[in-house]
């Protein structure tokens, strides 16, 4: 049954009425507007952390005995290796003197990335232990265990809040979704879906919610920020399945440095109802590309309560995919992100987009 | 007595012979247009009654418009007139009654003084003055005499008399003494012109008709002006100066030929844009908000495009285009904007600046201006649809036909009970057509109102409301349609929509209310269209190149200058 949303169709010119040329099956735009480490929090940090939170540089420093001598001679506060090396660029340079918190809860956020119930090692796997969620499935989610008892990252914490202001403020993080083949919103068996980075601004009303159906101009210049996925739509829910050969790029800026995230075995889960839909998205996270989005924000690292040595040691610790052939040292680490998007049309470069008819349904 | 005053006269005699049948929409047409027939004879033109001159009050856009084509668009005219009010539908003929008040005149002052300064600045200064002073630092009376009555001849829009000349030149020579520059001094002086009632207010001056037993005439100057303003919204140029001042535009000739070559001009859309901008009650859009948490996409940048979007459709369709006025209510063209898109759920490659066409498709519940988001939010409440306003503004604007406000002692509580808030529009109103009070002035509206119902307070498409189905069907003039569409193609074939845009551009071309005795002309004139078409090109045309256009009665004594104090004023003509 074609939803009244996902009446859409191809046209090449743009500029005729959305009945005037309907392909077989619908696309549906999805624009990424939040994006949040998946983690399982409740109004204690200390049912999940039960040592609280991790210290950040600025306690951490203050317990060197060298700190005064390091100051007088380098002149910035996290030059805390022994020759003045910053700790976000040199993490193994020094090691933190307060033993970082982190997860004691079992209960986590996430998909079943590795397909083990008890996450033993695999040809491309590490072992690791794995979460439980909330509705009883075995899940990977090794960069919550990394982040999740930092103050920073968890919700309402600086480098959350920051991150997504800068999701609505600057289109380096403009994150598309296309999913097109669609011939019934509630149940079709395949679909395709696509990310491209997008060009143009998303925009709040008034109450700050994102404005559904504005259009969204793929970015012609970042090519290799585009990826496919096959999937499927089941109970009104967007599945996508994993492909291990492919490592989906995507775009991001945060604290003014651009930089991207590397991610294989993508995957995503949304609930499509409405126009402002929320789901995961999850896969290995590339740890050396993630550190160095991370390693760039020193200024941030102090408001976020974040220590770089303790963090890049739980970064390597936890790693739990593709391992390195020769070290066996994981390579990525699973991760899984709540996302919310926004309904949008996608303007494809060279006046291609997919239309959908004026009269195609009311806003949800 | 004004023509709106004649109509209203007719009407109320229409009415009181019509009775019931006005409540079935019937009455209400124009009956001073008799329809026309393809046999009909042509007779000769008749010619309007002569009226006085006016003098307007220039509009923000006129003169925005009338700096840039004089000192090019680096001069910016960054000021906010304050609003005239509207009368006989149109603001053009509210500014021949408006004045200026201290409060009004300050931030005109500022305005005038800060771009006199930025004309004669080092940047500037050379490509406005013709000569130089023999010393920066001193008066020179030549070179200001030749800059100031240059300047001075397009924002006056005549030559300035000597007397004038002299006082501007003498102010700029005495007011480089405290700076020790020639070029302040000119700014101080150009300054006082920006601000002058000769540049504010455009005066009609009328003069005897070079033919016998003609009457008065509206002089070269004025006929300049009530030209250019109309066409270009703007000062006349150059060329119609000259035109003006050889005393060629008495030809019919050169008439015609400066409107040909005026209505080829890019600048002819600034004028159609003015004209419609006025005419569709489009400053409403100033205002306009909606309630952020019923509709959340109508941000005070879509209220503005979808005012642009009106202008662009209409400009479009009638130049570009050169479509039939009438066929501003079934056409499928229009334009969209990214914001836009969001209300009309379409998507727009352009980014969040761009605009691109865009065709309804035929089976598209939209086409024409009535379906457009302008027309809808613009003629709603914050929060919800108002089929009764929307019936108005089609009535009033672009029938010419007033609807009566609501008695005093309405009452209210039918509409205001809680669970009359949870239904439809079409049953929330249903006390409209059954209190008798209500009932009279609602048969007017309602019926046509509620074929929008399907367009929600922000004019995006709904098929229910409430969870009920819309029913979308209305009459007009007893002609029934079942949905918006088809309301537009009634709307089209309406005679008053020919009677109304006829009497408005005439109104609207001439600056005062028309008067029963311009009756026979505009019946003339419509009748004229209804055999040719209702291109804009040709309305214009017929009514610049009619004898009624430039006519002035006579005040038995010349030169007849203009007041805008209407009839009561202290024109020249009044006190002779």
């Amino acid at each position: 049954m074609m939803r009244p949303l996902a009446v859409v169709a191809i046209l090449l010119g743009g500029a005729v009425g959305p009945a005037a040329s309907q392909s077989p099956g619908g696309t549906i735009g999805l624009v990424i507007t939040g994006w949040h480490h998946a983690l399982h929090e409740t109004r204690d940090p200390k049912n999940e952390c039960s040592t609280g939170l991790t210290a950040g540089d600025y306690e951490n420093v203050a317990l060197q005995p060298d700190y005064a001598e390091l100051r007088a001679k380098f002149g910035h506060p996290f030059s805390r290796g022994p020759n003045g090396e910053l700790t976000n660029y040199s993490p193994m340079s020094v090691e933190d003197r307060i033993p970082p918190s982190e997860l004691t809860t079992t209960v986590g956020h996430g998909l079943n990335l590795d397909g083990t119930e008890d996450g033993h090692a695999t040809a491309r796997t590490c072992q690791h232990a794995k979460f439980t969620s909330p509705e009883g499935v075995k899940v990977d989610n090794q960069l919550a265990r990394v982040v999740g008892c930092t103050k920073g990252w968890r919700r309402d914490g600086f480098s959350d809040s920051f991150y997504n202001e800068e999701i609505y403020t600057n289109p380096i993080n403009r994150i598309l979704i296309e999913i097109t083949g669609v011939d019934d919103e509630q149940n079709d068996p395949s679909v395709a879906v696509t990310i491209y980075k997008g060009q143009d601004r998303i925009t709040r009303d008034p109450s700050g919610k994102y404005v559904p159906y504005l259009t969204q101009r793929i970015d012609p210049r970042f090519p290799e920020f585009s990826f496919t996925m096959r999937g499927r739509i089941e109970g009104g829910v967007l599945i996508t399945e994993p492909d291990p050969d492919a490592v989906a790029r995507l775009p991001i800026r945060w604290v003014a440095k651009p930089a991207e995230r590397r991610i294989r075995d993508l995957q995503l889960r949304i609930p499509l109802s409405g126009s402002w839909p929320e789901g995961l998205l999850a896969g290995y996270e590339d740890t050396k590309i993630w550190w160095n989005s991370q390693k760039n924000h020193h200024i941030a690292m102090p408001a976020a309560q974040n220590s770089p040595p303790s963090q890049y040691r739980a970064l390597m610790r936890y790693a739990d995919g593709y391992p390195d052939p020769k070290s066996r040292q994981c390579t990525a680490i699973s991760a899984a992100y709540r996302i919310s998007t926004v309904r949008a049309f996608i303007g494809h470069p060279g006046g291609q987009q997919r239309i959908a008819r004026a009269s195609g349904g009311q806003a949800q | 007595m004004t023509l709106s005053h004649f109509t209203s006269f007719a009407r109320k005699a229409a009415l009181a012979a019509a009775g019931a049948a006005l409540l079935l929409g019937s009455g209400l047409n124009t009956p001073w247009l008799a329809p026309a027939t393809a046999s009909a004879p042509r007779a000769a033109p008749p010619v309007a009654a002569p009226a006085l001159p006016t003098m307007r009050l220039l509009t923000q856009s006129q003169y925005a418009n009338t700096i840039a084509d004089v000192f090019g668009p680096d001069i910016v005219a960054k000021v906010r007139f304050a609003p005239v009010n509207r009368t006989d539908g149109l603001l053009a003929i509210g500014a021949a009654r408006a004045g200026l008040t201290p409060g009004v005149l300050d931030p005109l002052d500022a305005t005038a003084r800060s771009m006199a300064r930025q004309i004669l600045d080092p940047g500037h200064r050379a490509l406005f003055l013709p000569c130089r002073p023999q010393a920066a630092n001193q008066r020179d009376d030549a070179c200001a005499r030749a800059f100031l009555s240059g300047v001075g001849r397009r924002l006056y829009r005549r030559a300035m008399t000597e007397a004038e000349l002299s006082a501007a030149v003498e102010m700029a020579g005495r007011a480089v003494a405290p700076t020790g520059d020639f070029y302040s001094g000119l700014a101080f002086s150009l300054g006082g012109m920006l601000v002058s009632p000769q540049f504010l207010f455009i005066t009609e001056t009328a003069t005897r008709s070079l033919g016998a037993g003609e009457g008065m005439v509206l002089d070269g100057y004025s006929k300049a002006s009530r030209l250019s303003f109309l066409l270009w919204d703007s000062a006349p140029d150059e060329e119609l100066m000259r035109a003006a001042e050889s005393g060629k535009l008495e030809s019919q000739a050169e008439l015609r030929r400066q409107v040909v070559r005026m209505l080829a001009s890019p600048k002819y859309e600034r004028g159609l844009r003015a004209f419609f901008s006025d005419y569709l009650d489009l400053e409403a859009f100033d205002t306009l908000s909606k309630d952020g948490e019923i509709y959340p996409a109508f941000s005070l940048k879509v209220a503005q495009e979808a005012r642009e979007q009106i202008l662009r459709t209409v400009t479009d369709h009638l130049m570009a285009r050169k479509g039939d006025y009438r066929d501003l209510f079934t056409t499928r063209h229009t334009f969209m904007s990214s914001d836009l898109g969001a209300i009309y759920k379409v998507p727009v490659n352009r980014g969040s600046q761009g605009w691109e066409p865009y065709t309804f498709a035929p089976d598209d519940p939209r086409g024409g201006l009535l379906t457009l988001v302008g027309f809808l939010a613009q003629n709603s409440h914050p929060g919800r649809s108002s089929p009764t306003r929307r019936g108005r503004a089609l009535r009033e604007i672009l029938l010419c036909q007033k609807v009566p406000d609501p008695p005093p002692n309405v009452d209210f509580s039918g509409f205001e009970e809680p669970s009359a808030r949870l239904m439809p529009a079409r049953q929330r109103l249903a006390a409209h057509s059954t209190v008798p009070t209500c009932r009279g002035c609602h048969a007017l509206t309602d019926p046509m109102g509620l074929a929008l119902e399907n367009f929600d307070g922000a004019g995006q498409w709904r098929k229910t409301e409430h969870g009920m189905t819309i029913d979308a069907s209305g009459s007009l003039s007893q002609v029934k349609f079942d949905d918006a569409v088809d309301l537009g193609r009634t709307v089209r074939d309406e005679p008053a929509l020919r009677s109304c845009i006829v009497e408005r551009l005439y109104g609207y071309s001439t600056g005062r209310s028309a008067t029963a005795g311009d009756g026979p002309f505009l019946e003339y004139l419509v009748s004229d269209l209804d055999r040719r078409g209702y291109r804009f090109d040709d309305m214009l045309t017929s009514i610049i190149l009619s004898k009624s256009f430039f006519a002035i009665a006579s005040a038995g004594k010349v030169p007849v200058v203009a007041s805008n104090s209407g009839k009561d004023g202290n024109s020249h003509a009044d006190q002779n």
